[in-house]
């Protein structure tokens, strides 16, 4: 079930609001909508749900009483067992397959929705639990619901326990925070209907072309369409949970800080996806060692960091390509780089940065890395394509053009909110509510023109 | 109360489409389908797992106030952007629309494409000429003295409407039906037509096409059924006086795809009354069968006792329905079949409707009348009731 649809936005959530605020048992309500809400995609992977809280409730429970590296180990093993077999047994197979030319059969599995998220989830607070960050959660239907949670469940931001904890139990839902959840909320609304998909029409016909049949002009509207696509995607959605979050009186993290502002690759990965570059550092690359070490161990932590994080985000060669990119980008800002852009002028770094990133949406976007490859040549200018072979104006029209300028403007520019007063932002999110459910209304209308001709 | 304000309206806010559909009565649709039914409770694993699926469908179909907001969408989107919701329609210059792919599943801009020539190869010029060429052989096996005329679309006849892009795309030297028509030997035939040249000669003084339509009205077949006239028929008297029209100002035929919009037309219709014609359209029109006329889509009939000629019949796609009337300027009997829907007929059906139309009691021409894309898209030309 999808935030940004009829069923979600009239029925799902106004009947778990309306029962979420009425009955005494928020943490019951929260715990079966979220179930119902999971259960909505992929029923068969509840138990799945279900068995990795347990499985975290107990090994946490543990912990709490005796500190065992091994119990540690082993908690954090089976968290990474389960994503691996969903997620990377197929890819690793098929690598495999083509390095070492064995002929293993490969296993078609189906990944659970938002495994790579409660995974972390739980690896998280199995860590902070060890580490004493954090008292372990005594009732397994607490903590179910903790992970559980709708809002966060498929596609984050990755909340972790300790941000949390004391919400557990006592929340508050005053009006103002109310009101905050739902400017917020219809924030994400709008980011996501109104600029994600208006441009995602553009980047998915751009980005289905052939590279050969694009020009420069055409190849490059198809990334910024994209890289604003991603964006508003991925932002949208965090935004309309951590609005949902505080409409149900729990404080999620934010997840994105105008990340096309930044001014190097250093400062991007502290606004993109906050939550997962922040677990990789506190969980994953501090533990190496960080930066304490000597240079060249620091540029290793960064390669291994970003490599796995670009695997987090998908079985495939062009995401780890995407991850190592940044990690190589992030290494070459810390060996001298970034002191250079800091002197640079902000909108050269910024220029700098963009073009970064954007290169690595090409892989991240591509079907495959030999596309990708043809499409960065398209954007070099190198596929010296016929221009009506695929015109961009086939694709980019004026929704489109708008889109990008309005997406962009508020991307690029650190501009004070235009409007500050929470009454006019609360009326233009109900005017932007009536302009997405007029958008979602007209995508379910499908006509059957009757002449046939 | 005050204190948890905010959870009421906050709450109501995200029911008011459930509410306004408790509260209204139901609001029909004009997509012409059948809307997702109410998915039934599960009574087995399998149904259970489908029925998130037949509850998304019957929401997005049955959302209260979904007419209101599918309307308020595209006026908005097409003030602001002259877009529309579907990629089905697509705005032109100068005020003209153009019916961009025929069905949500064919390619963006297909429609317009396929009939203007945009990369056609030789595979595409070769099938034309063989069904140029089945048309004939089958006129001649069924003794029948059939003509077919082929309508130029919007695409073709007001190519400087299209957006620029799709100008150049289009800017071919000959549409694919012209070069198959110059391959088979056939552009002065006597029993093919496809006056391409002559209406774009007349698009100075003549609206072929009204701007926001799919079909030709009013001008376009008016001419189209003079020219035919001329070349299959030509008749040794003068022609008879012109029926007598009017303006009026209608709706597009492709209104159904953007709801909410008007996007009217003046169009030029047969004013019957004042011509001495009589109309009649649907099954009542065919009392030798009526019930069989019944399950047929687009099927007219026009007499004129002041006609010179004593019958056609036009057997037609869509087409064929605006062009009916203006024959009626020569004949005292048209009966124009729209074959859309034949699929519709059983075998013994499609017979008895043969019979019907082919009878030789009553001296009559035959002309066979379909659009540049339904001749392009194969499979009629001399095939049409099962022939």
């Amino acid at each position: 079930m999808l935030f940004s649809s009829s069923t979600f936005l009239f029925f799902f959530l106004p009947a778990f609001l309306a029962l979420y605020y009425l009955l005494p048992w928020k943490n019951a309500v929260l715990l079966l909508a979220s179930l119902l809400f999971y259960a909505w995609g992929e029923p068969r992977f509840v138990p799945l749900l279900l068995a990795s809280s347990l499985l975290n409730y107990s090994v946490g429970y543990w912990l709490a009483r005796r500190r065992s590296a091994w119990l540690l180990g082993g908690g954090i093993a089976i968290n990474l067992a389960m994503l691996g077999y969903y997620k990377y047994l197929g890819f690793f197979t098929l690598s495999l397959n083509a390095i070492a030319g064995s002929q293993l059969p490969v296993p078609q599995i189906v990944l659970p929705l938002g495994i790579s998220f409660f995974t972390f989830q739980g690896i998280s607070y199995l860590i902070d639990v060890s580490r004493g960050t954090v008292g372990a959660q005594k009732s397994f239907w607490t903590f179910a619901m903790y992970k559980a949670m709708f809002p966060q469940l498929i596609a984050g931001p990755i909340v972790r326990y300790q941000q949390i904890a004391a919400e557990l139990e006592h929340r508050d839902l005053s009006n103002e925070r109310l009101w905050r959840g739902l400017r917020q909320f219809l924030l994400g609304l709008c980011q996501k209907v109104l600029i994600a998909n208006t441009v995602a029409v553009a980047a998915d016909g751009l980005f289905a072309t052939d590279p050969a049949q694009l020009t420069a002009a055409a190849a490059w509207l198809g990334i910024i369409c994209y890289s604003l696509l991603i964006l508003y995607d991925f932002a949208g959605y965090s935004n309309m949970a951590i609005g949902i979050g505080h409409m149900t009186g729990f404080s999620y993290p934010p997840n994105f800080d105008q990340p096309y502002s930044a001014r190097s690759i250093t400062e991007f990965w502290r606004r993109w996806h906050i939550s997962l570059s922040s677990w990789f550092r506190d969980y994953l690359y501090i533990p190496l060692g960080g930066n304490r070490g000597t240079p060249w161990r620091t540029y290793f932590n960064l390669a291994l960091v970003f490599l796995l994080c670009g695997l987090w985000h998908g079985a495939a060669w062009t995401f780890i390509v995407w991850g190592g990119w940044h990690g190589l980008l992030l290494i070459v800002e810390r060996a001298g780089f970034g002191r250079l852009l800091a002197r640079l002028p902000s909108a050269v770094a910024q220029a700098y940065t963009l073009l970064g990133v954007m290169v690595g949406w090409v892989f991240f976007r591509a079907s495959d890395l030999p596309y990708a490859l043809r499409y960065l040549q398209a954007l070099a200018g190198g596929s010296h394509a016929d221009p009506l072979a695929h015109p961009w104006q086939m694709d980019v029209q004026a929704a489109q053009w708008a889109a990008i300028v309005i997406g962009s403007a508020l991307a690029l520019w650190r501009a004070p909110p235009l409007l500050r007063h929470p009454l006019p932002q609360t009326v233009a999110g109900g005017l932007g509510l009536l302009a997405c459910a007029a958008s979602l209304a007209a995508g379910t209308y499908n006509p059957f023109i009757y002449f046939h001709f | 109360m005050r204190k948890h304000s905010a959870k009421g309206l906050i709450t109501l806010l995200f029911a008011i489409p459930v509410l306004a559909s408790l509260l209204l009565a139901p609001a029909g649709t004009a997509e012409n389908r059948n809307l997702a039914p109410s998915p039934a409770l599960p009574h087995s694993w399998a149904e259970t797992l489908a029925w998130p699926g037949k509850a998304e469908l019957w929401i997005n179909d049955h959302l209260g106030l979904r007419n209101q907001l599918i309307a308020l969408n595209n006026r908005v989107r097409y003030t602001l952007f002259r877009q529309f919701p579907t990629r089905q329609l697509l705005a032109g210059q100068h005020g003209r629309l153009f019916l961009s792919a025929y069905n949500t599943v064919d390619a963006p801009y297909s429609g317009i494409q396929t009939v203007c020539g945009y990369a056609a190869d030789a595979n595409l010029r070769a099938m034309l000429v063989q069904h140029l060429g089945t048309f004939q052989q089958v006129m001649e096996q069924q003794h029948l003295a059939g003509r077919l005329l082929i309508a130029p679309s919007a695409p073709v006849l007001y190519h400087e409407d299209l957006p620029d892009w799709l100008q150049a795309r289009c800017a071919v030297a000959a549409t694919p039906i012209e070069q198959a028509l110059a391959t088979a030997g056939l552009q002065d035939a006597s029993h093919v037509l496809y006056p391409l040249a002559a209406l774009r000669a007349a698009r100075a003084d003549a609206a072929i096409f009204p701007s926001t339509w799919f079909h030709w009205a009013g001008d376009g077949p008016r001419l189209a059924a003079d020219l035919s006239v001329q070349r299959f028929w030509p008749m040794a008297t003068p022609a008879p006086a012109p029926l007598a029209s009017v303006m009026q100002t209608l709706p597009s035929d492709l209104d159904s795809l953007a709801p909410g919009l008007a996007l009217h037309s003046k169009v030029k219709k047969v004013d019957f009354a004042a011509s001495g014609v009589q109309e009649c359209n649907g099954a009542s029109c065919f009392p030798e069968m009526p019930d069989l006329m019944a399950k047929l889509w687009g099927v007219n009939r026009y007499q004129n006792p002041a006609a010179p000629l004593p019958r056609l019949v036009l057997i037609t796609d869509s087409f064929g329905v605006s062009a009916g009337p203006w024959f009626a300027r020569y004949y005292r009997d048209v009966l124009q079949v729209a074959t859309n829907d034949l699929a519709q007929l059983a075998p013994a059906e499609v017979q008895r409707l043969k019979s019907l139309l082919f009878q030789q009691q009553t001296p009559q021409h035959l002309l066979f009348l379909y659009h540049d894309g339904t001749v392009q898209g194969g499979g009629r030309i001399g095939t049409d009731l099962h022939l």
